[in-house]
């Protein structure tokens, strides 16, 4: 455990909730319904020409991969982005973009898992957006605009954001804000579906299932956990995370029946990667 | 080049009471210009940063809280947890669809305090009832859009308990029978500061004038009174620190402060 | 103390330390430094959203004939996004991207808000606002002119299919006046209600269970690129991956490699225009191998033996495979012949097989023929009113029970239809919206006035040039368009419909639904701007008109006309906003299919242009993130579409790497499509997704009108390809056009 530092509790996420996603690309059918309905949910404006994919604000992208071979043996699968709330090393709260803030405008909650990210705070230096190994944070590089009555539209629950700052997904925070406010109100615990993110509610093929990994009557959980009666939603697939070998640690899990999917997702190396873990766990 | 020089030849030629003069003049005007600054700093700059205006209806608390049962009933919380602020013209209605007070008696000792209150229910029936119109209320504890806060949270967790005198580090007051007054946790943050005097809002016989920064359109409440900056209360202030006096460890039971998502949407 | 100045200076220092000092024990220099980083966080132009209330209000989303329950989540009294409706029995709980984006149609810079006039030239743009009393007298009185002066059959009416009750007072309308010119473009759900009266002799249209299919051959129908109701199709395909018990095989057989077929078990890929061949292929493997339900064909076909004699001698594999398959070299072929046969053996043997047709997403006409053919092996396999899983017959709704149609003299005299029809159609010649602008073009005088009711025939029709002509020559064009669509443009006068969420609209049973379902769209909102429903528009102006006309029209409103139209399912609607048939049973008794025997090839339907001088062949993409009907995308949509369909203004299409290399284009490259009947600038991009010799071209951009997010973006498709008439109905089935890129 030498490696983990900070001001979080040394086992990263046990007591508290960890949320996170898992993702079935057998299902995903690439139809974009998962990014309108987060542009939608939380305010996110768009400019005459969106066709520049650089500076285009999507917090969920929906990604599209091929496997590479030529003409009829081509082989297409869509991946949805949202941000992936890394806990990094041991989840220590280490996500590669909460450490280099200058300005602790976005940081990592122990309590639920989820990076948050503070427009009012931030002032635009974009070292995290160059940290992020997986091109989940957006640059406001104008300030954004509903014409006609679109501003009419706008929802409460998210600040809008200025020109200048950075923005991400934030896994839906306000709907954990809006389901706690109720749960504190009528003083009991928080359902798993209480708590769902607008793109998880918006697909249309139910490809998303958001929960608590670390409560075990969660889906999410049972996905995840080997052990678990997850067997009858992974049908011999195993969960895999982008990137794993970076040790990020994010919370999205991917499930996909195609080797050539899991392979795209760099999770070749998950063997090796989860060796090292488990030793490293031990010192 | 030729500015130096010249200082050094005119300095030979000085004689000493001269010096001790320019001496005297130099204390003088740093006790001027450290007296301006102090005034300017402290007196003369609350009073342009802060806009004062008054709400469109004097609005009599003490009254109102003679009929109902708590805050609570009229700043009620809907059905979905949320908290909805300053009651609504439809909240209202429900008592003053017409003036409910008799004009007051000349004679009466309180003459002038009822007729205040008389005139401002006829204004708020005439104007705003009348017209269908919502009454445009000042809040002094509006929070900027960027703040989420969870007045469920605050009003039935465990953590956040009423201190002493709402002093900052007191210790819990122990309550008999486990059993908070009524009310004591909106006092704490919430207080009508009339006259240089904080008063519970539910006590508060009338409104106060309503102060807005004119730089960033906050209310007063928010910043504080005192223009220091330095408070003694919960109640004094409104800040992102006053905030984080808890969020950080304090009520936390110590184990790590809270993400910055927990008051930020 | 001499005032010169050394000691000005000196004592002027003094004083301005001592109020640095000062400063130093006031608040002054932190409280501002403090009040201007809040300042600056806040600009007062970035919008501050109005806090309240939070409701949801369901309804039934109209958008597309999808019938999808909705919900619209408000902040007091503002919509402020949509969600789907838990348990709604087409897309349970469910959202596609364009319903999530209604409040872009409701709030968005495209929206008409109030009734307008034209003021300049056509095009131009210059239109003048005028009052709802204006507008339908203006309305009126013009085509209260043309019937005085014995014109009444040169007024048009153009609307949205033929499903539901405002269409239906538009054609009552059309009735009244006198004009037999009403229209609708027919898309491949009018191919299959044509297919399912020449078959089986029945008037309905096609439903498939596919949520109980276990084996699904698709011949290009846009499974999840839009077909049907689309939620409801992506969650059948989630139930599919989900079954344990069985696993659900979809075979898609398509020119590339659509998101249908990216998410098939198999994608066998052909040359576009083969669909029909195939499937006969496919029953020639069925029969060669007696795989075919005895049971089924004896008793309840007629034809099959003709049809076996046809499908024996012209359809074996190797033969259609040599026109079929999409790479010519012999090992593929083998491949690929052997593939096709393994998957129809595959099908037959399944336990409840279901084969399906449909270009894309389905809104273009397929050719009877290649229904013929594909129908054939539903019949083969006994999938028609099989119990589960099969292909049924939606019958008809009745007709509305409302009061008879009065007409005067004039109205009752017979008067030809401008589009004469070829073959024997269900609906006459109303569905041949895309031969209209052909006939306007021709004949002298075709069309005086037209009204235009939730169709946008300048974009959705083939060959723009062609339409826009034909527009030209109308001297009357009355818009009911919400948005500022394509033939806006050419319109004289607009009356602005309504969003549904402001407005009452039944969605009838969606395409392909296996249950007859009705929806209710009921107003959750207060309409924002000074629009009317289409419905009570109509209803004004026959009013307006007065004499038989009016008299045709005795309702209140559309309310009225809606709740009398829906009759016994109003109550249920009303109260639920949905009525389903849960106790519908298909009719069985005495239907049999009938076989054709001249099916398939030598009716494949052959595309303009020569070879020589046109090499390539334009086949369209379809991707559910472009709407290409009358409704176009929504910015959000928009924002969503791929860098390999649309970069800045341009159009990208698909070309496959070798053929790009063969023409000396890379990645990126700009070129020029040139069609026998347009050119368009466009972008290539090389692509394994479709076969050599096919330029892939994405359906739904192109728009001329709308806002500066959704106009103006690439080339419409349409513009490129001119219709081709199926010889059998006169639909226009073009699967593609002959181009050349230099």
């Amino acid at each position: 455990m030498t490696e983990t530092q900070g001001h979080g509790n040394q086992e990263g996420h046990a007591p508290g909730s960890k949320f996170g996603m898992v993702i079935d690309l057998d299902k995903c059918t690439g139809c974009g319904a998962c990014m309108v309905a987060c542009m939608a949910e939380n305010n996110v404006p768009t400019k005459p020409d969106e066709t520049n994919k650089l500076d285009t604000i999507t917090w969920m992208r929906v990604f599209k991969l091929s496997n590479g071979k030529a003409f009829p043996d081509a082989e297409t699968c869509y991946l949805p982005r949202p941000c992936m709330h890394c806990g990094g090393k041991h989840d220590a709260g280490h996500s590669p973009c909460v450490s280099v803030c200058p300005a602790t405008a976005t940081d990592y909650s122990y309590k639920t898992g989820i990076v948050s990210q503070i427009y009012t705070r931030c002032f635009g230096c974009r070292y995290c957006m160059g940290a992020c190994p997986y091109h989940a944070r957006y640059f406001n590089w104008w300030d954004p605009k509903w014409p006609a009555d679109m501003k009419n539209y706008l929802s409460p629950d998210v600040s809008v954001r200025m020109r200048g700052v950075v923005e991400k997904c934030s896994f839906c925070f306000h709907r954990y804000q809006r389901a706690m406010d109720l749960a504190y109100y009528e003083e009991r615990e928080l359902e798993e579906n209480e708590y769902q993110t607008a793109c998880t509610q918006a697909c249309p093929a139910g490809a998303i299932t958001f929960g608590d990994l670390n409560n075990e009557d969660h889906m999410v959980y049972k996905v995840t956990h080997e052990e678990s009666e997850g067997d009858e939603i992974l049908r011999g697939r195993t969960p895999f995370r982008l990137l794993e070998e970076l040790e990020t640690n994010p919370k999205v899990y991917y499930l996909s029946g195609r080797d050539w999917v899991v392979k795209a997702g760099n999770a070749s190396v998950r063997e090796e990667a989860k060796a090292v873990k488990d030793t490293g766990g031990h010192h | 080049m030729s500015g130096p020089e010249k200082t050094q030849q005119n300095g030979a030629t000085h004689k000493k009471e001269d010096s001790a003069g320019v001496f005297a003049m130099s204390l003088f005007a740093a006790g001027i210009g450290l007296y301006v600054s102090l005034f300017v700093g402290w007196l003369v700059l609350p009073e342009l940063l802060y806009s004062k205006q008054h709400q469109p209806i004097d609005f009599n608390h003490a009254i109102h809280m003679e009929q109902v049962d708590g805050c609570t009933d009229c700043h009620v919380f809907r059905d979905d947890g949320t908290y909805a602020g300053a009651p609504t013209l439809s909240q209202c209605i429900d008592c003053h669809e017409d003036v409910q007070s008799v004009e007051p008696d000349p004679e009466d000792e309180n003459y002038e305090d009822l007729m205040k209150q008389y005139k401002a229910e006829v204004k708020f029936v005439e104007e705003y009832v009348a017209n269908d119109k919502e009454v445009p209320w000042l809040i002094y504890a509006r929070q900027p859009d960027c703040v989420f806060f969870s007045h469920a949270a605050h009003l039935n967790s465990e953590k956040f308990k009423v201190l002493e005198d709402g002093k900052i580090g007191a210790p819990p007051v122990e309550f008999e029978d486990d059993e908070e007054p009524e009310d004591a946790r909106c006092n704490m943050c919430h207080m009508a500061f009339i006259k240089g005097e904080a008063v519970p809002f539910g006590e508060a016989e009338s409104l106060p004038v309503y102060e807005e920064n004119r730089i960033t359109t906050y209310s007063r409440d928010i910043w504080g009174r005192n223009f220091s900056g330095f408070n003694k209360h919960y109640y004094d202030s409104a800040k992102m620190d006053d905030c984080a006096q808890c969020h950080n460890d304090q009520r936390n039971e110590g184990k790590s402060k809270d993400a910055c998502f927990v008051c930020h949407k | 103390m001499k005032l010169n100045r050394r000691n000005f200076l000196l004592v002027s220092t003094a004083g301005a330390a001592g109020g640095a000092v000062g400063s130093m024990f006031s608040p002054l220099s932190w409280k501002l430094m403090d009040d201007s980083s809040v300042w600056s966080q806040n600009w007062p132009w970035t919008p501050v959203p109005l806090d309240g209330e939070v409701s949801f209000e369901e309804t039934t989303c109209a958008l597309c004939p999808g019938g999808c329950r909705v919900k619209v989540r408000k902040v007091d009294s503002r919509p402020v996004k949509l969600e789907g409706v838990d348990g709604g029995p087409v897309n349970d709980g469910g959202i596609c991207i364009l319903g999530l984006t209604a409040l872009q149609l409701v709030y968005g810079p495209a929206r008409v808000r109030t009734p307008l006039k034209r003021a300049g030239k056509r095009g131009e743009g210059k239109w003048v606002e005028i009052t709802w009393d204006e507008a339908i007298s203006d309305v009126s009185e013009k085509l209260a002119e043309l019937k005085g002066a014995g014109q009444s059959k040169a007024v048009g009416c153009i609307t949205n299919g033929a499903k539901g009750v405002t269409s239906a007072l538009f054609a009552r309308f059309m009735e009244a006046y006198g004009s037999p010119n009403h229209y609708w473009q027919a898309t491949a759900w009018d191919s299959y209600e044509e297919n399912i009266q020449r078959t089986l002799g029945l008037n309905g249209s096609a439903g498939f269970d596919l949520e109980k299919a276990d084996y699904i051959l698709s011949f290009g129908a846009g499974l999840l690129d839009g077909w049907g109701s689309p939620v409801r199709m992506f969650q059948a395909h989630s139930k599919w991956r989900e079954n344990h018990d069985a696993h659900v095989t979809l075979v898609q057989i398509d020119a590339q490699l659509s998101n249908t077929a990216a998410k098939a078990d198999k994608w066998l890929p052909i040359n576009p225009g083969t669909e029909g061949a195939v499937a006969m292929a496919m029953a020639h493997v069925i029969i060669s191998k007696n795989l075919y339900d005895r049971g089924y064909v004896n008793w309840s076909t007629t034809g099959f033996r003709d049809f076996f004699r046809t499908v024996q001698t012209e359809y074996a594999p190797e033969k259609v495979a040599k026109i079929a398959c999409p790479v010519q070299k012999p090992e593929y072929v083998k491949k690929w012949t052997e593939e096709l046969e393994s998957r129809a053996i595959a099908f037959a043997k399944a336990e409840k097989p279901l084969a399906l047709a449909g270009k894309g997403n389905g809104d273009r006409p397929v050719s009877q023929a290649e229904l013929n053919a594909i129908q054939s092996l539903n019949a083969l396999v006994g999938s028609i009113n099989r119990e589960e899983g099969g292909m049924v017959v939606i019958p008809d709704a009745d007709k509305y029970p409302w009061p008879p149609v009065v007409l005067d003299a004039d109205a009752k005299g017979y008067k030809p239809a401008l589009v004469t029809t070829k073959g024997r159609t269900k609906y006459g010649a109303s569905n041949l919206l895309s031969n209209l602008p052909k006939a306007i073009n021709a004949q002298h005088g075709g069309l005086k006035a037209l009204l235009v009711a939730g169709a946008n025939p300048l974009y959705t029709l083939a060959d723009t040039e062609e339409t826009a002509a034909a527009l030209q020559k109308i001297e009357y064009i009355v818009s009911f368009a919400s948005q500022m669509d394509d033939t806006f443009t050419y319109a004289d006068i607009i009356l602005p419909d309504h969003i549904y969420l402001e407005s009452t609209v039944d969605v009838p049973t969606p395409p392909g639904f296996a249950k007859p379902v009705y929806g209710l769209a009921k107003p959750v909102i207060d309409p924002v701007y000074k629009t009317k429903a289409m419905g009570d528009s109509i209803i004004e102006i026959a009013k307006a008109m007065g004499g038989t006309i009016a008299e045709s029209f005795p309702w209140g409103g559309f309310g009225d006309a809606m709740e009398q139209a829906m009759n016994e399912k109003w109550n249920a609607l009303d109260s639920d906003g949905v009525y389903v048939n849960e106790d519908f049973q298909p009719e069985k008794e005495g239907i049999r299919f009938r076989f054709f025997a001249r099916a398939g090839m030598e009716d494949r339907i052959s595309l303009q242009g020569s070879v020589e001088k046109y090499p390539l062949v334009i086949t369209p993409c379809d991707t559910i993130r472009l709407s290409t009907g009358a409704l176009a995308d929504t910015p959000f949509m928009v924002k969503t579409v791929s860098d390999t369909k649309l970069k800045k203004r341009e159009l990208v299409v698909q070309v496959n790497t070798m053929t790009a290399q063969q023409y000396g284009f890379k990645e990126g490259s700009q070129a020029i499509l040139e069609t026998p009947v347009a050119k368009a600038t466009v972008l290539v991009h090389c692509s394994e997704e479709i076969a050599p010799g096919l330029v892939g071209v994405p359906r739904g951009l192109g728009h001329i009108a709308y806002d500066e997010f959704v106009g103006g973006k690439g080339t419409n498709y349409n513009t490129l390809i001119s219709p081709v008439q199926d010889p059998a109905t006169g639909f226009d089935v073009a699967w593609g056009i002959r181009a050349k890129l230099t």
